[in-house]
């Protein structure tokens, strides 16, 4: 936009002068960047004011309104541009009032919930399709197309394997790491993480251990499936029979470990009202689910295992449960395999489940503590799509309330993956080689997300109550910050990033960065505090000279805020 | 009751001063919290079997009900279990290091205790019995102690030691600092702090302004920044405590284990004269027995090569180590071990037990007193709870509440503020020794 004044407010609120009430950036002009090197702003009715660079090669200044300058639901914001050789040299001062409004506040933050990070290149995106264009190109993978990920071949990281079970486990890791970071289809990622949390299996010192791979590729590829099909994939999986003891599970010599977790924290939950007497059916049912090798024995190739139901086991009397009133009648030889899969559509048919699986759901996306509008949308869209778990993600993101409900605002934290996901992708990290992921993953196995070292059923926790803790934090920000001297091994170049931007003062690289890690609600002393390690001991941000001390320090500081932490 | 700002503004004042008083202090000057007394909580996660720690062997059902399982009675055979001179109660072999406790008149075991409104569930149980109430409080119960009770204002005053996570027990308003080992509670940013213009230590001081600045109580950031302020508050103290540290244990070492991890860290902030008041610790070695409970081989209650055994007898080790450790304060410390719930009185198809109810929690410190507390008499299926549990003998609300009334000496009327739903606190006499 061409300038018209001396010093000129030229983006950031809408034509109608709206800007978030979570905080806005502005953006801003002097017509003579070679006298006026500063611009002084003024805030009212907050009485804030502040001096801030302006960039000698484009004129360009950034300032940012807060939400305690929007405490009254408007401000005015005076800037006048000066010369820090002679203060008598001034411009007119020029005045803009805003309002604070709650149309849009929420997208930049559900973006940092339905991937996992938000990137300058994604703000854009959204920007120019819409969010609810995106939500709906991120349901329908197929649509996306992702050949610069696609082009890097990360399947290499779980080809040709050695036998260990630990080797293996970070290879996986590895591997959802790069889908994680790199691939355009990011809601996918997330909701195939979700899933394999869901029905959490690991290693229980068994042979069963290339079984977490195949299965961590079957959730990504069935990441909006129907849940039916979920819940009967994670019942025959061997990793899940060996987990949960079903391998053991037999006809006389019941196991009731399978049968206990399947209710409790894959469907019905534990609050629907079963009984023991319900667990003891319902493993009844279950027995003879076991696995077999399907590889020939070599000690030099993981072991390889696929579902195997043995009659032999299996007990064949009728099984009356009574939580659900029903009798699964018994069945001998092959045919008794039936009725642990009739089960299996009557738990993913239940209105419990519906309620138990839709609240995990809305936890992750929505808020620690789920609302139960988004609940009841989810179980609605459950009912009216036959448990597709792609019309019931629909309904939670594109629900008004998603991106417009205030109460619902920075109410979430990372977990310590998602925190070193969200890390690599704020900082523009690549991968210079592979083993950049296993310096990634040691941040969240150090954090204590390790699905790989983790033994309850019930998956790694979602809620923040769970991961804003002294001993998590200290833990991974051991590990990530050394990503500020050796930045070169991480692949981040934030000099170019920020040139590539066209930013070039402190006030708006702090802008520029904290917008992009915090899904641009920062808070005013991250701000200025962030202004104040760009500018260094000299008080001087001047990216004509070297300044990646200036990068190194704003990494530091960047990946150790409060509001990096929320999500 | 103090609210998480004010108890973390008083706290960021008092650092300075408290910092100043462990400088100044005599080295290894034992127990100068004001309080003067700690309370160690161990949880064995899982739902440790409390038949097979503590085994009936005198009762003629357990046989019946654990052809494989049961631990035969005290014989002087290497697989039997270990005499306590109980006539119902017996000690699993792999725990035999705890004898020196117990033959030093300092160790007690209730057997049969339980959250009596719970359920099968480990995760509802141990939120449950953390929570102090079978409700979804937000706050443990612990955490609100340290709400009710005015204690030294030290951001160590409770801690979560030896492992990453949070405990529902110290839960709540008052945050409290998480630490896995000392090791690696320190954030040296030498990353940060190089070339021109960076004083040492800018990065943590630039954390403890940002985070100093107030936000909404309650919210996720207030939580964030709270728990960033315990973190540096804690770093320094936690650091010191262990520069002058040596476990004096008699040649015994702690196991790098979540119990043997916490009972060190504990011990170097005791012996450093931290107000440590309540301190959560976990003992986790797969106590879920679903299935092979014991080897195959022939010392099938002892073999060391089996994890299960070897790992009861680790943690049994660790547990003297400490005793020994802190003993000229043993009187000041007590430590309990807690689980959510046993197994089932009958053993299952495959070696293992499955979920149950009661279970046997046990103690030592302070003013336990040797002995076995409230029992079941018998395991005959008609007196067991649905035909497949050992019923409750000693809620675990009196267990915790009477070491709250005789050893921290909290007042016996907060017992139900404490435990929300336990308005009748029944004194077992199990913290009843005069030293």
């Amino acid at each position: 936009m061409a300038l018209t004044q001396a010093v000129q407010i030229i983006g950031g609120a809408t034509d109608a002068g709206v800007v978030a009430s979570t905080g806005q950036t502005l953006f801003g002009g002097v017509m003579d960047p070679m006298t006026f090197d500063t611009v002084s702003v003024n805030i009212m009715p907050s009485d804030r004011t502040v001096n801030v660079d302006v960039a000698p090669q484009t004129g360009q200044f950034a300032l940012r309104l807060f939400p305690e300058d929007l405490a009254t639901g408007s401000a005015i914001v005076t800037v006048t541009a000066m010369s820090s050789a002679d203060d008598t040299v001034t411009t007119m001062p020029v005045s803009y009032e805003y309002e604070s409004g709650i149309v849009t506040d929420g997208i930049s933050q559900a973006l940092s919930r339905i991937t996992y990070g938000p990137t300058a290149d994604l703000y854009s995106r959204v920007k120019a399709i819409g969010f609810e264009a995106y939500v709906n190109e991120q349901l329908n993978p197929a649509s996306i197309g992702d050949a610069a990920f696609d082009g890097q071949d990360f399947d290499r990281l779980i080809r040709n394997l050695a036998n260990n079970n630990y080797a293996i486990g970070n290879a996986d890791m590895d591997h959802r790491m790069a889908h994680a970071a790199f691939s355009e289809k990011q809601l996918q990622e997330v909701m195939s993480e979700f899933w394999s949390n869901h029905f959490f299996a690991s290693n229980k010192g068994t042979q069963v251990y290339l079984q977490s791979i195949i299965d961590r590729e079957f959730y990504r590829e069935n990441a909006f499936g129907r849940f039916e099909d979920l819940l009967l994939y994670s019942a025959r999986s061997p990793l899940m029979s060996q987990f949960l003891d079903n391998d053991q599970n037999r006809a006389g010599r019941i196991n009731e470990n399978y049968g206990r977790e399947i209710l409790e924290l894959h469907t019905v939950g534990v609050d629907a009202g079963y009984g023991d007497e319900d667990v003891i059916a319902v493993s009844r049912v279950f027995t003879g689910w076991d696995f077999r090798r399907t590889n020939p024995s070599m000690d030099s190739v993981p072991q390889e295992h696929e579902f195997e139901f043995r009659p032999d086991r299996h007990d064949t009397d009728d099984k009356f449960i009574p939580f659900f009133q029903t009798t699964i009648e018994g069945r001998s030889g092959a045919d008794g395999v039936r009725e642990g899969e009739e089960l299996i559509a009557i738990l993913s048919n239940h209105p419990d489940t519906r309620s138990f699986v839709c609240g995990k759901i809305v936890q992750r996306f929505v808020a620690d503590l789920p609302p139960e509008n988004f609940v009841q949308a989810c179980e609605d869209a459950w009912v009216a799509s036959d448990g597709n778990t792609r019309e019931m993600l629909r309904a939670i993101l594109l629900a008004p309330e998603y991106t417009n409900d205030v109460a619902l605002q920075n109410n979430k934290a990372k977990t310590p993956y998602e925190y070193a996901i969200a890390m690599v992708r704020a900082l523009g990290a690549r991968p210079v080689n592979d083993n950049f992921f296993g310096k990634v993953r040691h941040i969240s196995r150090d954090g204590g997300y390790d699905p790989f070292d983790f033994a309850l059923p019930t998956g790694l926790p979602e809620v923040g109550d769970a991961w804003v803790s002294s001993a998590t934090m200290i833990a991974s920000y051991r590990t990530a910050t050394q990503v500020v001297t050796r930045h070169g091994e991480y692949g981040i170049d934030l000099q170019s990033m920020v040139e590539d931007a066209g930013v070039r003062t402190a006030e708006e690289v702090a802008a520029f960065l904290l917008t992009i890690a915090t899904a641009d609600r920062y808070s005013l002393e991250e701000y200025e505090a962030m202004v104040d390690v760009l500018k260094g001991a000299d008080g001087i941000f001047d990216m004509t000279r070297n300044e990646q001390g200036a990068f190194d320090r704003a990494t530091g500081l960047l990946i150790v805020l409060p509001s990096f932490m929320l999500q | 009751m103090t609210t998480r700002r004010e108890f973390l503004k008083s706290s960021a004042m008092m650092t300075a001063a408290s910092l100043a008083g462990i400088a100044g202090a005599p080295q290894f000057a034992f127990g100068q919290s004001a309080g003067g007394k700690t309370l160690i909580k161990v949880f064995m996660r899982g739902g440790a079997d409390g038949l097979h720690l503590f085994p009936p062997v005198n009762d003629p059902f357990y046989r019946e009900h654990r052809p494989n399982l049961a631990i035969e009675a005290p014989s002087g055979d290497i697989n039997s279990a270990i005499d306590i001179g109980d006539s119902y109660r017996a000690m699993n072999p792999n725990l035999e290091p705890l004898m020196e406790i117990w033959d030093a008149g300092r160790m007690m075991v209730a057997p049969a205790t339980a959250l009596e409104s719970g359920n099968r569930s480990h995760f509802d149980n141990q939120r449950w019995i953390g929570n102090g109430a079978r409700n979804n409080l937000i706050d443990g119960y612990l955490n609100r102690y340290m709400q009710r009770i005015d204690g030294v204002n030290d951001p160590l005053r409770g801690a979560i030691l030896g492992k990453n996570g949070m405990s529902a027990e110290l839960a709540g308003n008052i945050a409290v600092p998480v630490i896995r080992d000392r090791e690696n509670f320190e954030l040296e940013n030498r990353y940060f702090c190089q070339g021109s213009g960076c004083a040492d230590n800018q990065l943590t001081e630039l954390m403890r302004e940002i985070a100093s600045h107030p936000v909404v109580d309650d919210s996720m950031e207030g939580a964030v920044r709270d728990n960033q302020i315990i973190m540096l508050e804690s770093i320094a103290q936690v650091q010191e405590a262990g520069d002058n540290y040596t476990t004096n244990a008699g040649g015994l070492e702690y196991s790098n284990s979540n119990l043997g991890r916490g009972l060190k860290l504990a011990a170097q902030l005791l012996k450093a004269g931290v107000p440590l008041e309540v301190a959560a610790v976990d003992w986790n070695i797969g106590w879920d027995t679903h299935a092979n409970q014991i080897p195959g081989s022939a010392n099938r209650f002892t073999d060391q090569n089996f994890n299960f055994h070897r790992q009861i007898r680790q943690g049994a080790t660790d547990f003297v180590t400490f005793y020994r450790d802190i003993l000229p304060i043993i009187d000041d410390v007590v430590v309990v071990a807690c689980t959510e719930f046993g197994r089932t009185v009958l053993e299952n198809g495959s070696f293992g037990t499955d979920h149950g109810h009661s279970s046997s929690w046990f103690a030592f410190g302070g003013p336990t007193a040797r002995g076995v507390g409230p029992d079941i008499s018998t395991l005959d299926r008609n007196q067991l709870r649905d035909q497949r549990f050992t019923p409750t003998a000693t809620e675990y609300q009196d267990v915790i509440g009477e070491i709250m009334v005789r050893h921290m000496n909290m007042s016996e009327s907060l017992v139900s503020a404490i435990f929300p739903e336990h308005n009748t606190f029944t004194n077992h006499n199990l913290f009843s020794r005069t030293s």
